[in-house]
């Protein structure tokens, strides 16, 4: 991943172009950017193409972010989408786990831009940081990690909380 | 990432908040980040299944619990995304539940019910372990069990209740120590029915009979697969009261101590026996119908394995594991009958005067139930079944008018 504008892609490894909102120029090898489908499938479209995609979705910060994840991850099989039969947020492995140690405004940053970049394996490492910043905490605890402010009225309160009453003390 | 106040630490410990000087910049933070999540859940709904496929029943309702926004999002009982978000934790979270619920109660009755303290929801008394019956959706002690339900040769011969009727009855499938299916049925959802039947017009009943007739098909389909799984979360004690999951954790290592056997001759011989009761039961596929039965059975087998030295490792192996076996994570897979009847599981659970009794947890307590309208219905006493199928009889004149007169 080099920032700027290096034009030259003779090496044999074929590079594609791709733009920040911001309109910065990120050059990346073919195979990383093609972690991300909807790049894969644009790529698939326009064919061989020495423009750059423009991401106005994503900023320069975060594309840097995602590069990275997806270099570390270029060797890597992703298995298909519709394989989730085991779906535990506790095998998240080192890189990984280090990879997210953002704060929360660069990690729903992350989910936006996975999402829109389609890469599957990013959007569920993200989601399960997310799910394990849950995971265990009182409603309270969870309102002060995502600063939320509690809306309900007393009476809807205490309502929603009978409703629930079966899992107190857990 | 030029600007972020980074703090590596917020995914461990909340508490420790992004070093920030001054106010102002505080406050745009927070408001950032306050859209962000909004944002978020509003716009992206898939986003937001996405992250609560992760989370187990029990942190959706703490999520539920946070805001409105969360709590629209997770209470529809009818909602197909709602649905879709409880089905999921359900499927990966509860391991024995991976069948779908019983007609008409939603995701969320169900999770509340596979999660439901173990006591009994008929009595009130939490301090009883109680089984869940799901046809008749309920969740009952032993004796409550016994006072409810009436046994089908009971409403067959004794009654001489109709056969039109007994088809549409839904029972609860018990097996006994022969192997021979019995059949219970829950005295307030009998008459709940009989009620109804009396009540129509006789054009109105053949379309009852075939409506009652389909929910009986769904239910009978799936009944032996719930009771299979209930019992393996039985055995497995997968539904401990919070009073026994801290009694657990504090007097675990004394307990394997005092189980130890006191060469007691009567122990000994009971020890030599049970296990292979036990088994057999096991492998007859048998739920012990009375607690009791079931308890000593436990005992003896608990003691048995004791004195061989697999216990102590096992006891290490729980230690280690401990959080496998707290109730966060109980929801553990039963790969085999065999791994699911673990010796130290049977001896760290029940059954002693003495613990129990301390018990700071009030007997009775108004909970909020969602079955009790079911539960509370009405006197649904034996007699007046048996009164309301005189009048039945009556009614259906065709198979009956010969029976009737026997039967007054």
């Amino acid at each position: 991943m080099a920032t700027g504008s290096t034009s030259t892609n003779i090496s044999e490894l074929k590079k594609i172009k791709l733009t920040s909102s911001e309109g910065t120029e990120f050059v990346v090898d073919k195979d990383v950017g093609e972690k991300s489908i909807l790049l894969k499938n644009m790529l698939e479209d326009v064919g061989e193409n020495d423009m750059a995609i423009p991401l106005p979705n994503v900023t320069g910060p975060i594309l840097t972010k995602v590069i990275e994840y997806c270099t570390h991850h270029r060797d890597d099989f992703f298995i298909s989408q519709d394989d989730d039969n085991k779906k535990t947020s506790d095998d998240i492995d080192e890189w990984d786990s280090e990879f997210c140690k953002v704060d929360q405004g660069t990690l729903f940053e992350l989910i936006l831009a996975a999402n829109y970049l389609d890469i599957k394996p990013l959007l569920d490492l993200t989601c399960k940081t997310v799910a394990n910043m849950i995971k265990g905490k009182s409603p309270e605890e969870i309102r002060k990690t995502f600063n939320i402010a509690n809306d309900f009225t007393p009476e809807e309160e205490i309502q929603v909380k009978r409703e629930n009453e079966w899992c107190e003390e857990r | 990432m030029d600007n972020m106040h980074f703090d590596p630490r917020i995914t461990i410990d909340e508490s420790e908040e992004p070093p920030i000087t001054i106010k102002s910049v505080e406050k745009k933070e927070q408001k950032k980040r306050e859209f962000l999540v909004l944002d978020l859940i509003k716009n992206r709904i898939e986003i937001f299944t996405n992250i609560c496929s992760h989370l187990e029943p029990l942190n959706l309702v703490s999520l539920r619990l946070t805001c409105k926004e969360f709590n629209d999002l997770l209470k529809s009982p009818i909602d197909s995304i709602t649905q879709q978000i409880w089905k999921q934790s359900r499927v990966t979270f509860c391991k024995f539940y991976q069948l779908p619920p019983p007609l008409g109660i939603s995701e969320q009755t169900y999770v509340s019910m596979i999660y439901s303290e173990n006591g009994c929801q008929v009595c009130g008394d939490l301090s009883k372990s109680a089984t869940i019956y799901w046809n008749p959706l309920v969740i009952c002690c032993t004796s409550c069990f016994n006072k409810n339900t009436i046994s089908e040769r009971t409403i067959r011969y004794e009654w001489d209740f109709p056969e039109s009727i007994i088809k549409i009855l839904i029972p609860i499938t018990l097996k006994d120590l022969f192997g021979d299916y019995l059949r219970y049925y829950w005295i307030p959802s009998v008459s709940q029915q009989i009620d109804e039947f009396i009540n129509l017009e006789p054009a109105e009943e053949k379309p009852w009979l075939k409506s009652k007739s389909i929910q009986y098909q769904y239910a009978i389909s799936t009944s032996l697969e719930r009771e299979y799984w209930e019992r393996c979360r039985y055995i497995k004690r997968y539904r401990p009261t919070t009073a026994e999951t801290k009694k657990r954790k504090s007097i675990k290592g004394k307990e394997v101590e005092r189980l130890q056997p006191q060469n007691n001759q009567n122990q000994q011989v009971e020890a030599s026996i049970y296990p292979t009761y036990f088994e057999w039961l096991v492998q007859l596929d048998i739920l012990p119908i009375f607690e009791n039965e079931y308890k000593n059975a436990l005992k003896a087998a608990s003691a048995y394995y004791e004195s061989q030295t697999e216990i102590k490792q096992e006891v290490d192996k729980v230690n280690k594991h401990e959080e496998l076996y707290s109730v966060e994570n109980s929801c553990v897979v039963v790969d085999q009958l065999d791994d699911c009847f673990s010796p130290t599981e049977t001896i760290l659970g029940d059954s002693d005067p003495e613990d129990t009794a301390p018990s700071p947890r009030p007997t009775k307590k108004a909970r909020y139930n969602p079955l009790e309208e079911r539960t509370n219905s009405p006197q649904h006493t034996p007699q007046r079944i048996k009164n309301l199928g005189y009048s039945l009889r009556a009614r259906t004149p065709t198979k009956s008018s010969s029976s009737s007169l026997n039967g007054l």
